[in-house]
């Protein structure tokens, strides 16, 4: 009689750990989308290389026409009108470009939005996503209005998908998502002021000045960042046994859950 | 036995009880959850959600907050360090309760299912 107790005992028990196991992963999974808005960002800079393509450089710009523009009050005016994204008005990246950020930047972070919504109301972001995205659109126009006359190569985009990314890992409270939004900063502050290829040319790698592709190596390295960071988060979130509360050996009780059963 | 009736009593009634066991384990993994959420993983109602979570936070192993995400009210709970450690120190027992039960099991011998009464 007492061995058939401690049987049902132990079954119980088992059953109960199981059960919380297979919760915490849920709410972990859950808890942790950042991987999303990386991958769809970068692939959404991928999708804008053919944009930045010169097919011939124009004629007056070996010098000139790449450095910092300063307009007056009617340039400034004339800029916001006609390329607000895209660059400033002496820079080859035109209304093309301006018209597929001012497209895409919305739909990624509506993508973003959509995504953690669906994933049952992820517990760390959904109560503060309309701060992000209230925020995006704000620091959007803010920028465009004030600061929108400063030549960036064409790259303000990044800028923008950055300030996401910062927001998105603050309000996760993720030391190591933050890590990676600074990081990402960082390569949208050199890509929106530097020429990338110069990097690949000091290592050896490519040719000086290779002219139609000058900007690739910018969006490159930006969307590799993204896209590489995203399915490593992505594949990491999986791999992660959250560990606060089941740090056990392998082969223990907890080992053997599956992934549903959430106790009712 | 005796072991394991040790074990047993070290089980906290407060923090054992299956939903409250759920909703510790919900707050510790998300640090800070919504109401809603909890509502939706652990499958309750929201009365039962609430009667749960006013013994726990009257308990001090909760704390629920309120307030506005857009003109919607909220109400969010995070654990609190007792509560952490109580549910820690819950889930401890209970594995130890498995181990014991298995090292148990482990040293009988195998009955005869021949010999099996009837």
């Amino acid at each position: 009689m007492a061995e058939r107790n401690n049987d049902e005992s132990d079954e119980l028990t088992t059953s109960a750990l199981r059960e919380l196991r297979a919760l915490q992963r849920r709410v972990s999974k859950d808890s942790h989308a950042f991987w999303f808005p990386c991958v769809a960002f970068g692939v959404l800079v991928l999708a804008s290389a053919p944009l930045y393509w010169m097919p011939s450089l124009p004629g007056d710009c070996s010098h000139g026409c790449l450095v910092s523009y300063r307009p007056g009050r009617l340039g400034l005016v004339v800029f916001l009108l006609g390329n607000p994204m895209g660059g400033g008005p002496a820079l080859w990246t035109g209304r093309a470009t301006a018209l597929y950020w001012l497209l895409a930047l919305p739909v990624g972070y509506l993508a973003t939005r959509l995504y953690f919504s669906s994933r049952g109301g992820v517990p760390r972001v959904r109560a503060r996503s309309w701060i992000i995205v209230t925020s995006f659109f704000v620091v959007m126009v803010g920028y465009i209005w004030v600061l929108g006359y400063i030549s960036m190569l064409g790259m303000q985009a990044l800028v923008f998908i950055a300030l996401g990314l910062l927001l998105l890992a603050v309000a996760e409270r993720s030391p190591g998502h933050f890590a990676y939004a600074i990081g990402f900063s960082a390569l949208a502050a050199l890509s929106s002021f530097n020429y990338q290829e110069n990097l690949f040319t000091k290592l050896g790698i490519g040719r000086p000045f290779s002219g139609g592709g000058l900007l690739l190596p910018n969006l490159l390295l930006s969307a590799g960042y993204l896209v590489i960071g995203g399915i490593g988060f992505r594949i990491a979130g999986r791999l992660r046994t959250s560990g606060v509360l089941f740090r056990t050996s392998a082969g223990g009780p907890a080992s053997a859950a599956g992934p549903s059963g959430a106790p009712a | 036995v005796s072991e394991l009736d040790n074990l047993t009593a070290e089980l906290d009634d407060l923090v054992h009880q299956r939903t409250r066991l759920g909703i510790l384990t919900v707050a510790l993994e998300a640090k800070r959850v919504e109401f809603g959420y909890i509502l939706k993983t652990l499958e309750l109602t929201a009365g039962n959600l609430s009667g749960h979570l006013a013994i726990l936070e009257d308990a001090g192993l909760v704390r629920t907050t309120k307030g506005y995400a857009g003109r919607r009210p909220r109400t969010w709970v995070s654990i609190t360090r007792p509560g952490s450690v109580a549910l820690r120190a819950e889930i401890d027992t209970l594995r130890a309760i498995v181990l014991r039960v298995d090292g148990a099991t482990r040293l009988q011998p195998k009955a005869d299912p021949r010999l099996a009464p009837m």
